[in-house]
């Protein structure tokens, strides 16, 4: 019988653990190191999405869920129902704001003046504008600027609640200190905010003032987060969750979600949850990374630990000791790793100039961060420790990864299609990249390859070994894919999003009235005679029933003009167009017909076309006014589109909101930058977390050459003797990495197509409502591939020196 | 063909210099047997590595008589080559037997054997050097890797790999050390066979009495 390991026994162990970690510091700083990269890519990776999510709020204030807009609103209306709310008799939000907005004269150029009552907010905050997140204690009780001598948020705040102060939009290259007039009001800017806003925010009693209005425009409205627990943890990810729907306020008074009302907030969230995807991948490459540390250091101590099993100390005792360790090194690691990613991520958001702005560490970053150091550290200890990891570990990921395949295969959910990416990363690294070391093996065994025997020995011996080091290929093959992947679907998301904005958005100038137009003809005509306009397009809005589902039903004129808006170019004065989400939620296809029916009768028509539809969730249709009008009650005509000439935006714009106060005008011209604008800045920041996922693949991968190369000493002493040069013996290494790299960026151009393909076909219609147009360019997929080589002949660069050096200094003493 | 001449080598170990050998000379005729003898930490792996090139003496010469071209003889001093010349002469004239690690894992037999003759470009005598094969007793685990047979047989596949490149000499460590008595009795007479057929010469690193006694010449290291 084994006796227990008493305690003189366990300080012995300890003793030699310690020692051994001293004695080889370069393998026990390749563990620390490679986790600290892991922790360091989790944190710069979360800060980063944190960012983006604050900016884009500022940009298109994707802090608020709903927006109440109505013709009549008063400041009564108002008051009811923040009363209501406050005593429960309207639930489930979290946020009443009243809004003042419209547009006043800025040097000559009508500009966007949102005001916002500051004090709206229970919980004190007013938005995240200039990531002024204050509270309102710290608002009531901060000084003057002129008493702190400070500038920024913190010291504009008590200016925006006291005096004609605003927030600029940094587009519009103003700098706190200026003043200017909007309208007649002289005005201070004391913050910038957001990073493409073109428009000035304040209190709402400035905007009363300046566009001289008592009355809100609109209500913003902050409903409950579904999922806050995990949106803190992996910002952006619950954008693509359940959207909400309009909110039933009573008294008549109905909310309608942002992402119907604004259609680039949900172009925002779309852009969030990409990210919040993206930051997934990074944790999840990020944890293999420290997992390979953590098994390569266990792993090297076979032969010791073989040796105290046989001298009797338990298994468990082992164990224990070498998750101990794993923690200890993890711990280190995610340190080191914390501060280099908040560093990481300064860098990124900030750029290398020093900046007054220093990015805050969240709790939240630090805390994932560890988790992923030490959590993950300790498990690949124990993996390494346990008696067959080599077969144990990948069968028990192939049978998880085949379950989670299986179940998100039926769920047609957003958690299913990423349970789709997920498994195939899964399989990718537990299935196919030790299948190909097998096949690889088979294929040089017969012996019938071109190649030398030294030649076919150093590649056998890569296949033999691409079963051991698997997770650090798999990795690295997942980092190339999810850069192919993520590559292809913004590549596809841009093309298809910038065509979409050429056909809807005409040159021109839209307008939103604050209420419906009770006399179309008489409200318009006089439009149409402002210098500059080509043509007026009024849409109307109201509900249908499609098939005996509700839905929404915009009437234009069914010309091919309009046609063009949405794909199409033919006129369509009896059918109908149909959304992709309407046409997914109806089962229906272009030349099928739907019974659309409205409150005073329905008719069944054809679907002339289906189109993408980037601001609308749920099923919507274009149909001709002069046919469908007859069939539908409450029709509001609250919109329409005035075409120009091009050269006089500006002035039509300042024009129509002079003639339709507390309208939202837009600059279609304007629109379409601010969109692309965003979508650039988001998608830059992606391919730059994307490199960082590579950058940690390929540090995990630089661990398993070397500990591959350092199984390989015994056969290169052989060679050396036998007469091989070092440079030969270096060229083999090299070329063995390469076969990795090339094996890793092969294996990495399916799974990237499929993780394209799932987000581009299967994430972002169940997200979102629509598709993106998978196609994969050679554009997309060469350069990652390329990388994922290079990473690889990089990551062996420093195991194949050392295990040239290695043969010269060790051969001649330990061998022959 | 083989003449060692006053060789010493000594390492050093901290502030101190450890003597490992001391004018130690012997020759050794083709065909002919040198059992070097004596106990553990005596110096015989080192004696075998200056002999191989893999380490230079501090004093003395290491003089080798090789088949040049057009069968003309000529001395190669081992002792006073650059590395990248004791690496030619290691390739070309030297076959090595070793108790452990003898074999390439990922190569079968035969590609083991074949693998002096690429690494000379010498692949026109792979008939030759194969058919050695048979006179060990392998030929027919020519297709097999190295894991899948037993210690005997990896050692007569690397006296086969030793000689297939028809060295001037071969040098063996301890190559029944890990044997039991009958096949370490059976890959001796391998090798001597082999040896003197291919008349080449042998030092053989021993601390095995008997095996030491079969040698036509025994250099008897003392600690």
């Amino acid at each position: 019988m084994t006796p227990p390991a008493t305690l003189p026994g366990l300080r012995l162990l300890l003793r030699h653990q310690l020692r051994y970690l001293a004695r080889t510091p370069a393998a026990t700083a390749a563990q620390v190191l490679g986790t600290a990269l892991g922790v360091a890519s989790v944190v710069a990776v979360h800060l980063v999405s944190e960012r983006i999510q604050a900016r884009l709020d500022a940009d298109s204030v994707t802090e608020y869920t709903h927006i109440l807009r109505a013709g009549s609103l008063t400041e009564d209306d108002y008051f009811d129902l923040r009363a209501r709310w406050r005593n429960g008799a309207v639930t489930g939000i979290e946020a009443v704001v009243p809004v003042v907005e419209g547009y006043a004269a800025a040097g000559g150029q009508p500009r966007r003046l949102v005001g916002i009552d500051m004090l709206a907010r229970p919980d004190g905050r007013v938005g995240s504008f200039a990531g002024a997140k204050l509270p309102r204690r710290r608002l009531l009780a901060d000084r003057r600027p002129a008493e702190t001598g400070r500038e920024g948020p913190s010291g504009a705040a008590i200016d925006l609640l006291t005096r004609n102060a605003v927030l600029a939009g940094k587009a519009l290259g103003l700098a706190p200190g200026d003043v200017l007039r909007l309208n007649d009001t002289e005005v201070a800017i004391v913050g910038v905010f957001g990073s493409t806003a073109d428009w000035f925010v304040g209190d709402i009693a400035t905007a009363r003032r300046v566009l001289d209005r008592a009355d809100p425009t609109a209500v913003w409205i902050r409903a409950g987060a579904d999922s806050p627990v995990l949106e803190r943890w992996l910002p952006g990810i619950t954008a693509g969750f359940r959207q909400p729907d309009s909110l039933d306020l009573g008294r008549g008074l109905r909310a309608r979600p942002w992402s119907e009302a604004e259609p680039t907030r949900r172009f925002a969230l779309a852009l969030l949850f990409n990210l919040g995807a993206l930051g997934m991948l990074a944790l999840f490459v990020a944890a293999f990374l420290v997992y390979q540390s953590a098994h390569a250091n266990v792993a090297r101590r076979r032969s010791s630990d073989a040796q105290l099993a046989a001298l009797g100390v338990p298994r468990g005792t082992l164990r224990l000791l070498f998750v101990g360790e794993g923690i200890l090194l993890g711990l280190m690691g995610a340190g080191l790793g914390t501060g280099a990613g908040w560093g990481l991520a300064a860098l990124l958001v900030q750029g290398p100039a020093p900046s007054p702005d220093v990015l805050p560490l969240s709790g939240v970053a630090a805390a994932k961060g560890a988790v992923c150091g030490v959590g993950v550290a300790a498990l690949g200890a124990f993996a390494a420790s346990t008696r067959s990891p080599s077969r144990l570990v990948p069968r028990a990921w192939a049978a998880g990864a085949a379950l989670l395949l299986l179940l998100s295969a039926w769920s047609a959910t957003l958690a299913g299609a990423f349970g789709i990416v997920l498994a195939l990363c899964l399989l990718q690294i537990a299935v196919l990249v030790p299948w190909s070391g097998r096949a690889l093996r088979r294929l040089f065994e017969r012996g019938s390859a071109p190649m030398g025997v030294v030649h076919r020995a150093a590649v056998r011996s890569v296949a033999n070994q691409l079963a051991e080091v698997h997770v650090a290929v798999g990795a690295l093959s997942v980092a190339v894919a999810a850069a192919i992947g993520i590559g292809i679907m913004v590549d596809s998301f841009r093309r298809d999003f910038s065509g979409m904005l050429d056909q809807r958005l005409w040159e021109g100038v839209h307008v939103e009235t604050a209420a419906p137009l009770p006399d179309r003809a008489a409200s318009l005509d006089p439009v149409r005679a402002v210098p500059g306009v080509t043509d007026v397009r009024a849409y109307g809005r109201a509900s249908v029933a499609l098939d005996g589902v509700s839905a929404r039903v915009t009437l234009t004129r069914g010309d091919a003009e309009e046609a063009r808006r949405y794909g199409y170019g033919n006129p369509f004065p009896e059918a109908v167009l149909l959304n992709e989400g309407g046409a997914r939620a109806l089962g229906v296809a272009p030349g099928d017909t739907v019974r659309v029916a409205g409150g005073r009768g329905s008719r069944a028509v054809e679907v002339a076309h289906v189109f993408r539809d980037y601001g609308a969730p749920g099923p919507r249709i274009i149909a001709a006014t002069d046919q469908f009008e007859p069939l539908l009650d409450g029709i509001a005509y609250d919109s329409f589109s005035v075409l120009t000439d091009g050269s006089q935006r500006d002035t039509v714009a300042a024009a129509l909101q002079a003639r339709f106060p507390g309208a939202v005008v837009r600059d279609h011209v304007e629109t379409r930058q601010l969109a692309l604008d965003v979508f650039d800045a988001t998608f830059e920041i992606a391919s730059e977390l994307t490199l960082i996922a590579l950058l940690v693949a390929v540090a995990g991968l630089y661990n398993a050459l070397s500990e591959l190369q350092a199984r390989r000493r015994g056969e290169n002493r052989l060679l050396y003797t036998l007469g091989v040069g070092e440079g030969r013996i270096a060229l083999l290494a090299t070329q063995q990495n390469g076969v990795i790299g090339v094996a890793a960026a092969v294996l990495a151009i399916p799974l990237g197509l499929a993780i394209a393909w799932v987000l581009c076909v299967e994430v972002n219609p169940v997200a979102f409502g629509w598709s993106i147009p998978w196609t994969p360019t050679a554009g997309s997929i060469l350069p990652p591939v390329a990388l994922g080589i290079a990473a690889a002949l990089l990551a062996g660069l420093a195991p194949t020196r050392a295990a040239a050096r290695a043969v010269t200094g060790a051969a001649r003493h330990e061998l022959a | 063909m083989l003449q060692v001449d006053g060789v010493a080598f000594q390492r050093a170990d901290g502030a101190q210099v450890r003597h490992i050998l001391r004018d130690v000379s012997f020759r050794l005729g083709p065909g002919q047997v040198a059992a070097v003898w004596g106990p553990s930490g005596s110096g015989k792996t080192t004696l075998l590595n200056l002999i191989g090139g893999l380490l230079r003496p501090d004093a003395g010469a290491v003089r080798v008589v090789v088949e040049g071209a057009a069968d003309r003889s000529r001395e190669i001093a081992v002792h006073a080559l650059s590395r990248a010349g004791r690496l030619r002469y290691r390739r070309r004239h030297v076959g090595f037997v070793f108790q452990f690690l003898n074999l390439l894992p990922t190569l079968t037999v035969e590609e083991n054997v074949l693998l002096p003759l690429e690494l000379n470009g010498l692949r026109n005598r792979a008939d030759e050097a194969l058919g050695r094969l048979g006179p060990l007793g392998i030929a027919d685990l020519a297709r097999r890797f190295p894991d899948t047979l037993s210690g005997g047989e990896q050692q007569r596949v690397a006296i086969a790999r030793a000689l297939a490149h028809a060295p001037a000499l071969v040098l063996a460590d301890e190559p029944t050390g890990n044997l039991d008595a009958d096949n370490a009795a059976r890959v001796a007479d391998c090798l001597w066979e082999q040896v003197r057929d291919a008349r080449a010469g042998l030092v053989l690193a021993t601390h095995n009495e008997r095996l030491a006694e079969r040698a036509d010449i025994v250099v008897r290291l003392r600690q």
